[in-house]
Parts: structure tokens; sequence; C-alpha cells
């Protein structure tokens, strides 16, 4: 399908727009990441680099363990990430598929008990997860961060799964799936683009997670977003804003990577289309 | 679905929960609850002991190697260092939460006077004058003990370094303008009056809210005589104006400063966007960085209003109360104090600030590589430091009165009607404990 | 939908079995925080002056009296609408323009997902610097198009500050918004677009008849999740203004925060929460009934 050039070129307007708004700062701090530190504030502000320098980069990669912080980024959030996609999917379904009281009382409890700020019941929790010896463990964080993905992935999985005709597994069925079998070889395909989706989500989620490891790991876990923490201040008062950027930008790469990766799965709609009746 | 079923049932849901987390809860509640005083089991110190210290970070190069090399030889067993968070938000959200929730994973916390006070008062340290002696402590600054270390007889931190905030000039534009650094609250007026021109300021001011513009109350109150935590005295009155008039009447500094805080004004200074600027000594290093610091930026004399006092602080090692390895904490904690321990330290972490060990101040190879010792020495010999007075609702009070003082120099409300306000969140803060 | 009984049973247990394993974690993790968190909030709990003991309704009263809470509070509201009306409308212009199929798809779907990217600290303490008069890019970019004197010092203003974080606020949420309408768009039927335009639909009437009608749902809880984050965030406002200048941008949140971390008070820090809870679940139960009846 050929697009008329008028309609491509205001595409393309918007997008310049778009991109402007949303690059500008980024590139502020893209820039900022390879810049010497007593160059960083300049009034007025030059755009252009000058005297680019990779210190900062340096820097980080000179902090104390970071593989370390690789290891249990990489961990976590595939272990976390992987649970979600299955698990979610999962449960999606079966809200989808029934309802009755119970399943909506259990659905209405899975959004609701997002509602609710972290800031004082994380102290019972720590104490709770103290004693089951999972303070400070790479399964108890894994836990966590799961814990953290459901809520949105289940109810986005479930009005996903809900907009597919029941029809669909009730074939399989016929053809003699067990209802398990129904879910993977029928559902599953076909929540590609919203798994797609979600993965995105819930991957910069769980690498920039920063409550939960900020209060649950000491010693044994580190993570990415924690890594700033390890570059040293350049005094009490000012902030080393050259490595901290720069660990922003290090950061935002493998985001950008799933983007680039997972983008061309979002695409769904005539997949969808034909199955819907 | 009908939405009423499910309320029926999420009754039926929620005393699930509870249940559920009776069960759960019922093991122990009384480790929760903080300061309850139960004694934690204590380990034997060891070779194979491991404390964990929870410090800033700590330096990659050759200082920071230096410092971790001196505690391990100094001590028979493992001392870990853990990073605490880059903002001092999550340090202090980290710290009270562990704490609070009876957490032992790490032994040493290094904090500010704000978290000491609350801390003390909360239960949440291990006492450690059985082996940091007042003997030790005379080798610090007399009238910070009490303040800040002691309560009900105990001794509570080992402090490690000292900075007051210190009054620097931008002496390039004294000489070009061709006027004396102030010495009075006359000449102070004056040299920034002259020095306003060009779109430059005679005085720039951190006021932004957090800990900046308490921190400038204090000193101008300190300046006047009077004292930030008692609104109805006359030198916290005239403070409180000089600072409005500062703004209003001489227009000598922008109210733009009220969204400037350390960092950017450190920033301003260095560019030369204004001559005066009082500021911690801790941001010596970034006037260093930019070359600027001795040459341009250089610390004068405090000027002498009714007084020349300034405030002074330090940050402190503190033992855990729910630590299992006390014995080993307190020694490090001991360690802390020594004449090497503190000069090393301070290296090692980028606050090159003095020692709170007075001893370090007139050993030339300790000192060595700190900056602003010199300016310490004489700040000290005109009897100009005074710690400072805090509450333990030192942290509301950043948050609720310097709102206040806030709006007044926003010209919103009055002067009455700030200082009536003022005093009575202070009362209602105090009134508390 | 009817399904024949005896198969009927069978679907409730294979549901159930299907929910369990996430239901189980979830209330794992949130089911003794939380009744732990409400029996707190019926003490007078304060560490500072080591009191633990039952004060029933004391606190929520409290609060009610509290003017600085009902500001926060006001502010919270006004905050919430106003970065929810947006990044609802900037949402769906971005999703519909990432829908399109046009040779810069590609890049328009990974820059808008950027800012979401980012972490936070970062996005925070550019946010700091960006608004600053003289080394920021705001005022610097309002400067170079031609307003040369212009000079405000937004996060030192009342309003400035308040505008300022939210703009930070919508500039760093939109992208999550859209990428989800955008993967709900997806979802439409193509056929569904060909009958309307064989009808003379106009694009408008399109979206506002068949396209959004369509993700209704998805739409609904979108609006839940993201008025949720809203009412609970306060990174940005910790870190660019600290509630200031005065108390004009202290969200709830931030107060919450104040309250628990500086103050120890989990009386009261657990009363705040309580009433966040409150206010959101409101918020969340109505979006949830509308949800319920939408079905398309």
């Amino acid at each position: 399908m050929k697009m008329p050039k008028r309609k491509s070129a205001v595409l393309w307007i918007f997008t310049i727009i778009v991109g402007f708004i949303i690059m500008w700062p980024v590139y502020w701090i893209v820039k900022s990441s390879f810049t010497k530190q007593i160059d960083l504030f300049k009034s007025p502000i030059e755009y252009m680099p000058v005297n680019m320098t990779l210190d900062n980069y340096r820097q980080l990669m000179d902090a104390a363990g970071l593989t370390d912080y690789l290891k249990g980024t990489i961990l976590i959030t595939a272990a976390s990430l992987f649970l979600s996609v299955f698990l979610c999917a999962l449960a999606g379904y079966g809200f989808a598929r029934c309802q009755n009281k119970g399943i909506n009382i259990a659905f209405a409890f899975i959004m609701f008990s997002t509602m609710i700020p972290g800031t004082v019941t994380v102290i019972p929790l720590m104490t709770m997860w103290r004693r089951m010896g999972l303070s400070d463990t790479f399964s108890g964080l894994t836990i966590l961060y799961f814990s953290l993905l459901i809520p949105f992935s289940t109810v986005m999985y479930a009005g996903f799964i809900s907009q597919i005709p029941p029809s669909l597994e009730e074939a399989a069925r016929i053809d003699g799936a067990t209802m398990f079998g129904a879910f993977t070889k029928v559902i599953l395909p076909l929540l590609k683009p919203i798994m797609a989706t979600l993965s995105i989500i819930n991957f910069i989620t769980c690498l920039n997670e920063f409550f939960i490891p900020l209060m649950f790991t000491t010693k044994n876990v580190k993570v990415m977003s924690l890594l700033m923490s390890s570059i040293p201040k350049l005094n009490q008062y000012q902030m080393p804003w050259g490595a901290i950027s720069a660990a922003g930008c290090l950061m935002l790469l493998p985001a950008i990577l799933f983007i680039v990766i997972f983008e061309k799965n979002i695409m769904g709609g005539l997949m969808m289309g034909s199955i819907k009746q | 679905m009908k939405w009423g079923k499910v309320r029926k049932g999420t009754a039926l849901l929620l005393s699930g929960i509870c249940m559920s987390s009776m069960i759960l809860s019922g093991c122990s509640t009384a480790e929760e609850d903080a300061g309850a005083g139960q004694e934690t089991e204590q380990e034997e110190v060891s070779a194979d002991t491991e404390i964990t210290v929870y410090t800033p970070a700590i330096n990659e190069d050759e200082y920071g190697k230096e410092f971790k090399k001196y505690v391990e030889e100094n001590l028979d067993f493992k001392v870990n260092f853990e990073a605490e968070p880059l903002l001092y938000a999550d340090t202090v959200n980290k710290a009270t939460t562990m704490l609070a929730s009876g957490d032992d994973s790490v032994d040493v916390y290094f904090i500010d006077e704000i978290m000491q006070l609350s801390f003390m008062s909360a239960d949440f340290l291990e006492p450690i004058e059985d082996v940091v002696t007042e003997e030790d402590m005379s080798e610090f600054l007399e009238g910070y003990e009490d303040k800040f270390l002691k309560k009900d007889g105990h001794i509570y931190g080992v402090p490690a370094d000292f900075a007051g905030i210190l009054f620097f000039v931008n002496k390039k534009m004294f000489d070009d303008a061709d006027i004396a650094i102030p010495t009075d609250q006359e000449e102070f007026i004056d040299a920034a009056k002259k020095l306003t021109k060009d779109g430059k300021y005679g005085l720039l001011e951190a006021w932004d809210k957090a800990s900046h513009l308490q921190d400038n109350l204090n000193r101008w109150c300190l300046m006047f005589g009077g004292n930030f935590y008692d609104w109805t005295l006359d030198g916290t009155k005239e403070a409180i104006k000089f600072m409005y008039d500062l703004v209003h009447t001489y227009k000598v500094t922008s109210i733009d400063n009220l969204s400037v805080d350390y960092e950017t004004g450190n920033q301003k200074f260095v560019d030369g966007n204004a001559a005066m600027y009082f500021q911690w000594a801790g941001s010596v290093p970034s006037y260093e960085n930019a070359g600027k610091y001795g040459s341009e930026i250089i610390c004068a004399p405090m000027p002498e209003f009714k007084t020349n006092k300034t405030p002074m602080s330090s940050w402190m090692w503190v033992v855990n109360k729910k630590s299992s390895k006390k014995e080993a904490a307190k020694e490090y904690a001991k360690l802390m104090a020594s004449p090497e321990a503190q000069a090393l330290y301070m290296k090692a972490c980028g606050r090159l600030s003095p020692t709170a060990n007075l001893d370090v101040w007139n050993d030339a190879e300790l000192t060595d590589g700190l900056l602003t010792v010199e300016e310490h020495k004489q700040y000290v010999e005109d009897d100009a430091f005074e710690a400072r007075t805090l509450s333990e609702r030192h942290s509301e009070y950043m948050d609720t009165v310097t709102g206040t003082l806030q709006e007044y120099l926003m010209d919103e409300i009055s002067y009455e009607e700030c200082l009536e306000k003022g005093q009575q969140q202070i009362d209602e803060l105090l009134g508390k404990n | 939908m009817k399904r024949k009984i005896t198969l009927s049973r069978r679907k409730t247990i294979f549901a159930w079995m299907c929910v369990l394993p996430v239901l189980v974690i979830r209330l794992w993790t949130t089911a003794y925080p939380v009744v732990a968190m409400s029996y707190y909030s019926l003490l007078d709990y304060d560490l500072i002056r080591r009191k633990k003991e039952f004060a029933g309704l004391q606190n929520i009263r409290n609060l009610a009296k509290n003017k600085q809470f009902l500001e926060s509070l006001s502010f919270t509201v006004k905050f919430t609408m106003i970065s929810i009306c947006f990044i609802i409308v900037l949402g769906v212009a971005l999703a519909l323009l990432m829908k399109q199929n046009f040779g810069g798809r590609k890049l328009i779907r990974t820059v808008a997902l950027i800012p979401w990217g980012l972490s936070m600290i970062v996005v925070s303490i550019a946010a700091l610097w960006a608004f600053d008069d003289t080394y920021g890019i705001v005022n610097d970019l309002i400067r170079r198009i031609g307003f040369e004197g212009y000079h405000f010092t937004w996060l030192a203003d009342k309003s400035g500050a308040q505008v300022a974080v939210i703009i930070v606020n919508i500039w760093k949420n939109v992208s999550f918004f859209a990428i989800i309408m955008l993967a709900a768009f997806q979802g439409i039927p193509g056929e569904l677009f060909e009958s309307a335009r064989i009808d003379g639909a106009s694009n408008w009437k399109i979206l506002f008849h068949v396209s959004l009608p369509y993700v209704m749902r998805t739409f609904i809880i979108m609006i839940i999740f993201v008025g949720v984050s809203q009412i609970n965030s306060f990174e940005i406002v910790y870190a660019m203004t600290k509630g200031g200048p005065g108390t004009t941008t202290s969200l709830l949140a931030y107060r919450l925060y104040m309250e628990a971390t500086k103050n120890m008070n989990y009386g009261m820090a657990s009363a705040i929460t309580m009433v966040m809870f409150l206010v959101t679940a409101v918020y969340g139960i109505i979006g949830l009934r509308i949800y319920r009846k939408v079905d398309y």
C-alpha cells in the first residue's frame, strides 16, 4: 500500500516535532556524558560538543565490581521477565475466560494492590523478608521484581485475551487438546503483539527500578540502577553529573536495543483482524 | 458482573488476608519494634569476622587504596565498605527504613547531625563509650560532643570531618572595583551595593528549600545574635528582616536565590556571577577544580555584624544497635577517631575539608592534600565557629518553617505574619517531643 | 456466555489454577505489609518519641485539621488531573503517529520510548538544571527562538515551579501511555476501518467511532494505572523543588515520605497512606465500573 506523498510529509513533520521535543533534553544529557566536568555548565549553552572526553565512561568502567552489577541486573531482569511473560499471560487467560465472584475479586485485588504507596509498607515487608532469609538475595529480589510487574501485565493480558473469541480454543478442544494445551497452542501465539509491548515495558521497568534494590540490597546483590551510588562525589555538594549522565546513557542502550529488536512484533493488527468475528 | 457481589466478596477476601498475615506476623512482633531494647546475639570477634560499613563511595584512586590498607592493617577483622546512594534523600530513606525495621546487615553507618539526633532519640544506635573514651573525645572540638554525640551520659558517635560556613569573596571583582573586603555590617551592605551592577550581584545566597535556606537563616541569626529556633528574639527578627532587605531594599541579591542550591550556587559563584558568598568549606574542591581558588576566589574572615559567628558541622560514624558484631564495629569506630584514619578518610572520599580531630590540623604530613585547613585555623582563632542548634525534628523544620520564610521572601506574606506563623510552626514541632 | 454445566466446573477450576501463581506472589508481597500498615494508622506510633500506643482515629482527625496536608491534597489532585489529561491526549496522538506505516515508523517508535527508559535520577537532576535561568536549556531555547531578554526562574516562582514539575512529569510519562495504546490500536481489525471508509467517515469520525471504542477497555485500564502512578509519584518533586517554594509543590506522596523517613512518625505516615489509598481506590472503582460496562 503506497502512501500519498502529502500524508507522508505531514507525518514526517510531526515526527520531527515530537522527536525534537523528546531528543533535545536527551541530547543535552548525552552531550553531558561526553563532557569534562569543568565544561558542563555554560551560559549560553554550548550545543556543539567541544573537547569530547570518555573520562566519564572510563570512571564507570573502573567502578568497583561493574561485573557484579551487570550480573545482578541480567539475572533478576531475565528471571522476572520470563516469569511475567508466562505466568501473567496465564493469569490473564484465567481472568478473561472465567467470570465468577471469586475470580472477579481476585482481579480487583490485583488491581487495587498497586494503589498503596510503598513508603510505609516497606518496613513490615523488610522485616518479613529478613525473617524468611530473602533479604539481599537474588531469589528475594526476583520475587519482588516479579510482583511489581504482575498487576499491570496481568490486567493487560486479560484485556487483550478477552477480545479473542473463545470459539478458537473451543475448536482446539474439540480436536482433543487439553485446556492448558489450548492456551499454549492457540492463545499464546496470538498474544505476540501485546507480549512484545509488555516485554519492552517490563524490561525497562526492571532495568530502572530503584526503590526495591535501594531497600532490599546491601552487599550480596548489586543491580545497575544502583551503579550511580558507586561513583564518588566530587565533594560533598557537587554531583558528578558527567558520570551520572554517562550511567543514564549506558542504561538507555540496552533499553533501545530491546525496543529495536521487539518493535516489529508490536505490529499484529492484520493477524488479529482475521480472527475477530 | 454485579458490583454489589464483589463488595461482599471483598470483605471475605480481606478477612482472609488478615488471617494469613496474622499467622505470618505472629512469629515475632517484638523484633519489629525498633528500640524495644532486645539484645541481639553477639558474635565473638575473630579473623573471620566481617563488618559492613555504609559510607559515601570511596575513590578508587591512591587515597582510597591507602585508606583501605590502613584499615586492614590496624584491625584484625575484615571491613566491607558499601556505598551509600548518590542522593542524600535516598541515604536517609534507606538508613531510616533499615534501622526502623531492625536490620542488622549494616554494622556502621556514616550519618549527618540531623540523622544523628533522630536516630539517637529513636534508640537506633549503640553506645560506644566502653571503647571510645572521653579521652579520645578530648581531641575533638569542644562543645560539639554535648550537642550531637552524647545523650543520657552515653557516647553515640565519632565525628569524621569538620567544616564551617566560610565567607568567600571574588577577589577579582573587589579589586576591579577597588573596594576593600568588608569587615562589618555597614561595609558589607556598602560593598554589596557597589558590586551589584552589569547583571552581577554583590551577594549570592543558596535559598533552596532543602537544607540550604535553613543553613543561611541559621548563619544570619548567629551573626545578629539570634537563634533560628526562637523567632521571638530580636536577633532572629533582625536577621529575617535583613534577608528580606537584601532582596527588596538593598537589592544586592536576587530572589532567584530561592531555587539556588549549593550545587548551582557554586557554579554561579565560580562563573563570577556574584562577589560574595557564604558557603560550607566542603565546596572549595569545586572552586579548586575550576582553577579559581586562591587566585580569584578567596576565603575572608567572617565580617562582624553583632557577632562574627558562623555554623560548623560534621558527619559521624555510628554503630547499629541491632548489629551482631558490635565489638568489631566499636573497634572500627575507635580507629576512625585516630588522626591518621581521619586524614586518610577525608582524602579517600573526596571530602577535602579538615578533620574533626584537631590533632591533625598541625601535622603537615597528614593535612597534605586537605583543603581550607589554614582558613579553619584562622576562624577558630577568631572564635567564629558555633555548633548548630538543631532538634530531632529538624527535617520538619526544613520543610515547614523554611517554607514560611520563603513565602515572606517572595513577599507573599507580611513580616508580622511570617514571624507569627514561623514561631507557631517551631512550637508545634518542638511540642511533639 | 452459556457453557455446558459439566464443563463449566472444570473450567472454573482451571481458571483458578491459571490465576493462582500470580495471586499467591502478589498476596505474599502485599498482604502482611498492608495489614500492618493499616494497623499502624490507628496507632500513635512515633519512633523519635519512642511511642507506640493505640490512638484510634486520632491520626486521621489530625490530618483533617492539618492545613499543609490539605494543601498537599489539593495540589496532588491538580497535578494528577492536569498530567492525566495531557498524557491521554498526547499519548493517543503519539500512538496514532507511531501506528502509521511510513518511513519514520521505526525511528519514532524508538525515540518515543526514550524518556520513559531514562532513569529517574538522571531525569530529575537534568530537570533541576534544565529549568535554571542561567544554565538551563529551557530558557536558553526560549531566548534562542527570539525572546532574547527572557529571564524567568521557574523553580523560584510558585506557579512556575508547579508548571515545571508537571511538564517534566508529562514528558517522562507520555510514551508509556502511547506505547500501550499503540499495541491496542494495532489489535483493531483492518476490516473495521475499511467498512467505515466505504461509509465515507472522516478520519476524526473513525478515531472517535471506531478506533477509540474498540480499544476502550485498554484505554480505561491505562487511565487507571497511569492515574494511580501519578498520585503516588514524588521523585520529580523531591529532586526538583523539595516541595517548594513554600509548600506549593508538596505532593501527598512527598509529604508521606517526609512523615515516614524524616519524622519517623509511622502512625501519621500510615494514616496518609490510607487516605491516599482511599483516594486512589475511589478513582479505581469508578474506572473499574466503567471497564466492566464496556463490552465491545
